[in-house]
């Protein structure tokens, strides 16, 4: 049987780099930035329509958004997508409102490929805006069971 | 000292661990549904007088055609019918002709009665507006003089699959 056993230097050398690699994670957390959401929407029923008009729209706005960024002349950005398309004549809306000196692109259809929300986020400690889902459905899209799709938001640099 | 080497390279790892382990994404389930929807809409308020006729003919029938309607419907092979609130007086005949949204077909100018009778049939996931609707009023001489009468026309969509 062999085994391995360090020298007392080489010891000293491990237990530095494993101190050293938790404080940097550490500091990183705490000054780390952060996005989080209060959690996912309730179901966007389509039940109603006017005679001659496409079926009226179902709007959710009860979910939030809670974001800072690490360092105020580092901004970031939000960017979302879907896992999967949306069934044909379907839209899903997102709008984020903007938390304090960023910018909201807006009511933006959400697709599989990543879109910019919310731009220029330089709040360093956590701010709150709301989060309004819009889901729309031609007459021609039918009817449509219950079905789900995640959408993913990202914090990322900007631009 | 390759071991050495290695627990040293995973202290340092676990601060690059850390820092990954915090990329910020976080994620929303969204769930959504669209039900059967049929909604039907009629405008314009029809008067029909008969008041001539050509000697040797019946009184002259009348048409009045400001009304219009709308539909909208999520299911496919829907179909209108109209119904009348009571039945007419002896001698007259009151008719509707929906003119038919694409791809649908119209039964034309229908007598209504106090049952259901189909006007447009095979409407399918659409939803149009300003459709023509056309009333007529017949009456044969021996009806007489009527005085001014209303009925109620109710129209249905249904049938949708």
């Amino acid at each position: 049987m062999r085994t391995h056993k360090p020298a007392a230097g080489s010891r000293r050398l491990v237990a530095c780099a494993w101190v050293i690699g938790l404080a940097l994670s550490a500091v990183s957390t705490i000054g780390a930035q952060s996005l989080s959401v209060s959690g996912s929407p309730a179901a966007l029923k389509i039940t109603t329509a006017s005679a001659g008009s496409p079926p009226n729209a179902a709007v959710n706005s009860a979910t939030t958004y809670t974001v800072k960024a690490k360092k105020a002349n580092q901004p970031r950005k939000i960017t979302a997508q879907l896992d999967a398309t949306m069934p044909a004549g379907t839209t899903l809306t997102i709008d984020l409102n903007p938390v304090t000196n960023s910018t909201s692109a807006g009511p933006v259809d959400l697709t599989t490929t990543a879109q910019d929300l919310v731009i220029d986020i330089t709040n360093t400690v956590n701010l709150t805006a709301a989060i309004t889902y819009t889901f729309n459905a031609s007459s021609a899209a039918g009817v449509i069971p219950s079905s789900f799709r995640t959408v993913t938001f990202t914090l990322v640099a900007f631009p | 000292m390759k071991f050495t080497k290695l627990f040293a390279a995973a202290g340092v790892l676990s601060f690059v661990a850390s820092a990954a382990a915090f990329a910020q994404t976080a994620t929303q389930i969204v769930t959504f549904q669209v039900n059967a929807i049929n909604q039907i809409s009629v405008a314009g308020a029809p008067s029909l007088t008969i008041n001539t006729a050509v000697a040797g003919s019946a009184p002259t029938s009348v048409t009045d055609n400001v009304s219009t309607w709308a539909v909208t419907t999520n299911q496919s092979t829907a179909k209108i019918t109209g119904s009348l609130s009571a039945a007419m007086p002896a001698g007259l005949t009151l008719s509707a002709n929906l003119a038919a949204p694409a791809g649908a077909s119209s039964a034309g100018l229908t007598a209504l009665s106090a049952g259901a009778v189909d006007l447009v049939t095979g409407i399918t996931k659409l939803n149009a507006s300003g459709l023509g609707l056309t009333y007529q009023l017949d009456a044969t001489a021996a009806a007489g003089v009527v005085a001014s009468s209303t009925r109620t026309v109710t129209y249905t969509i249904t049938g949708g699959v």
